[in-house]
């Protein structure tokens, strides 16, 4: 869970550091850089199975750098892997390294969708995006594939 | 910038606080004792753990509700009415389940903690439900399709929730025995444990249920169909926005 825990704070941070979007007009859209990952102390935490959780405290990750690509995880409708970029211990690039989607699910909307994780747009200008609502589980899938790739990088 | 995710009440919260003149260390205790509060509220509210007061309440001869459920009730049934039923707690199977509003009630609450502390500007994000305090913060909503993909970014001053079939598999059910409308729905405005409450209405009632919302202020909202339509209220305003129609 220690894991999991210091992934989310990675992804709360870092993620939106990175996490960028095209629009169709030609406008780019950057989420927010939040600068270093500070990551408070998590309380105890309750979750079933979890055990006692362990305390995150802030970690000194400059030394980290690299690229992975995480594991193949099962998203719901299909299965999917995220390659990671960490350079002096931020999180400089997240992208989709594989997606299958299973074929009752549309070409269509596929087609017309937004890259959000493509790193070739950290330059671009501003609505900054601090937070993602929607597709819950999907997310989980591809937490726990950037945890796999954080995890070969020996980021903390 | 603080920042913190706490996996509780099935989900990962996340916190996104700006301690301003404030020093880290107050922040930090603030967060954990929001994170220790939604702790406390998954206990009690937890539809899926038999030792929650809602499992105790909903068995036969249960005890009466404490004053906090009687909170959450209330609020059900002020949803339930705004919602002319399109969320309606007390009409699903199993017997009567606040969970399509106590994660946003909760986060709402946990919000409202660290924000005592005297923070100018913060953000607690309960799987999708999103509070926000001070100056708005762009929100990406996921594509009902790709989880590589948003199809809008909205500007939220106070909550956003988003609802759908494609969450958590076909967990959505209709109150009235018609098929649910949309693949995801996003409701923008209010209170969060509202605003939550009516992404639900929402999702369930499509058309039916963007009527009503217009006629409320506060909220603006879209819903996206298995057709792969968005419909929008009429000051619906993205700060981004993909069209999801060919």
């Amino acid at each position: 869970m220690k894991r999991l825990v210091t992934l989310l704070g990675a992804i709360a941070a870092g993620f939106v550091g990175v996490v960028t979007l095209h629009g169709p007009s030609g406008q780019s859209v950057a989420l927010a850089n939040v600068g270093p990952t500070t990551t408070t102390p998590t309380t105890p935490s309750s979750t079933p199975g979890s055990g006692p959780t362990t305390t995150t405290t802030t970690v000194p990750v400059s030394s980290v750098s690299g690229t992975a690509v995480g594991a193949v995880e099962n998203y719901g409708y299909g299965t999917m892997s995220v390659k990671v970029t960490v350079a002096s211990g931020h999180i400089t690039g997240l992208s989709i390294a594989s997606l299958q989607t299973l074929e009752s699910y549309s070409q269509q909307l596929e087609q017309q969708a937004v890259p959000i994780l493509k790193s070739e747009v950290l330059s671009a200008q501003s609505t900054r995006i601090s937070a993602l609502t929607g597709a819950t589980y999907t997310s989980e899938a591809y937490a726990y594939s950037i945890q796999s790739a954080l995890d070969k990088l020996h980021y903390p | 910038m603080i920042s913190h995710a706490e996996p509780v009440m099935g989900t990962v919260v996340s916190f996104l606080v700006d301690p301003g003149a404030l020093e880290p260390s107050v922040v930090e205790g603030a967060v954990r004792a929001a994170c220790s509060e939604l702790h406390r509220l998954d206990l009690r509210f937890s539809a899926w753990r038999d030792d929650s007061e809602l499992s105790t309440m909903r068995g036969a001869n249960g005890p009466p509700p404490s004053p906090l459920m009687q909170e959450v009730m209330d609020l059900c049934g002020v949803a339930c009415e705004e919602t002319h039923g399109l969320f309606d707690p007390w009409a699903l199977p199993g017997g009567f389940d606040p969970t399509g509003l106590v994660k946003g009630w909760a986060a709402e609450r946990a919000l409202a903690i660290v924000v005592g502390v005297g923070v100018e500007s913060a953000l607690v994000n309960a799987g999708g439900d999103v509070a926000v305090h001070g100056s708005p913060q762009g929100v990406g909503v996921r594509h009902p399709r790709r989880p590589d993909a948003l199809c809008a970014v909205v500007s939220v001053a106070s909550a956003v929730a988003t609802s759908g079939t494609y969450e958590r598999g076909d967990h959505l059910t209709h109150p009235f025995g018609f098929a649910v409308s949309a693949v995801s729905a996003t409701v923008v405005g209010g209170r969060l444990a509202l605003c939550d409450a009516w992404a639900t209405a929402l999702a369930v009632g499509g058309a039916e249920a963007l009527f009503l919302l217009e006629q409320l202020p506060q909220y603006e909202a879209f819903f996206i169909t298995e057709d792969e339509k968005m419909y929008t209220t009429r000051s619906m305003a993205f700060a981004h926005r993909v069209d999801v129609v060919a």
